[in-house]
């Protein structure tokens, strides 16, 4: 009978999660009645990724998600970017200006 | 080939009405055989529903940002002598303009051109929103019709 390998408890990783503070405009502002909301994630972090965990921590604000894209240091991002602790990020819906 | 020095361009978001001879005498140059100056404004009606004002709200560091991206590529694609992008912020009434888009060129093509291509490009790629406000009363955000793309590279 094969030994099973003993796995301690990842306890870095607890330590490694951070908070990324995400700017919000207009609908997204107004659903959540503040500029900011905060997600934790733990280390790096794909954009994809990043905008379920946005969604999983604040529910109220996940009926909005088709529209949301990612600027990622006042860059829009793609799905693939990695979002990095120190990164300055908003969440974008569909620009109206003009 | 239109730099970011501001004699030959000039990028703005403002809380204050936007001023059309201004952009005109900006663009002015003795190289110049044409000079466009779009503005958008405050549309009372669309179809039978009244609008009293509309209220911007931007990005702003980000919206700057993309506004001087917007030139770069512009810049590269006609020959501009000076261009001029101004957006206004706030409440913007009735008949009143909320952006100003501006160029020079040496001929009338490449302004007609650059100009369509900096108001297309500023109404998808811009980080800034347009609430609109009702003579009913109400009042609602707009969502434009296309996600901002992210750029290449």
């Amino acid at each position: 009978m094969p030994l099973k390998q003993f796995e301690p408890p990842d306890l870095m990783a607890a330590e490694k999660s951070i908070v990324v503070r995400i700017q919000l405009f207009s609908v997204l502002r107004e659903c959540m009645q503040s500029r900011f909301i905060d997600v934790t994630i733990s280390g790096h972090m794909e954009a994809d990724d990043f905008i379920e965990a946005v969604c999983e921590q604040h529910p109220r604000i996940s009926s909005y998600r088709s529209l949301m894209n990612l600027a990622v240091n006042q860059t829009y991002a793609r799905s693939g970017d990695l979002i990095s602790p120190g990164d300055e990020v908003a969440l974008i819906t569909p620009v109206s200006g003009g | 080939m239109v730099d970011k020095q501001s004699n030959t361009r000039r990028v703005l978001l403002t809380h204050s009405p936007l001023d059309v001879s201004a952009a005109y005498e900006f663009l002015r140059s003795p190289r110049a055989g044409a000079i466009i100056v779009f503005s958008g404004t405050t549309r009372q009606w669309t179809d039978d529903r009244e609008t009293t004002l509309l209220e911007y709200e931007s990005y702003e560091p980000m919206a700057l940002k993309v506004m001087h991206e917007l030139l770069d590529t512009a810049s590269s694609k006609w020959p501009l002598i000076k261009a001029y992008l101004v957006h206004r912020l706030g409440v913007v009434p009735v008949s009143e303009a909320s952006v100003l888009v501006g160029v020079s060129t040496a001929h009338r093509r490449d302004a007609y051109e650059a100009s369509r291509y900096l108001i297309d490009t500023l109404k998808v790629q811009i980080p800034i929103w347009k609430r609109e406000h009702w003579a009913d009363g109400g009042q609602q955000w707009i969502s434009g019709d296309q996600s901002p793309e992210a750029s290449s590279g």
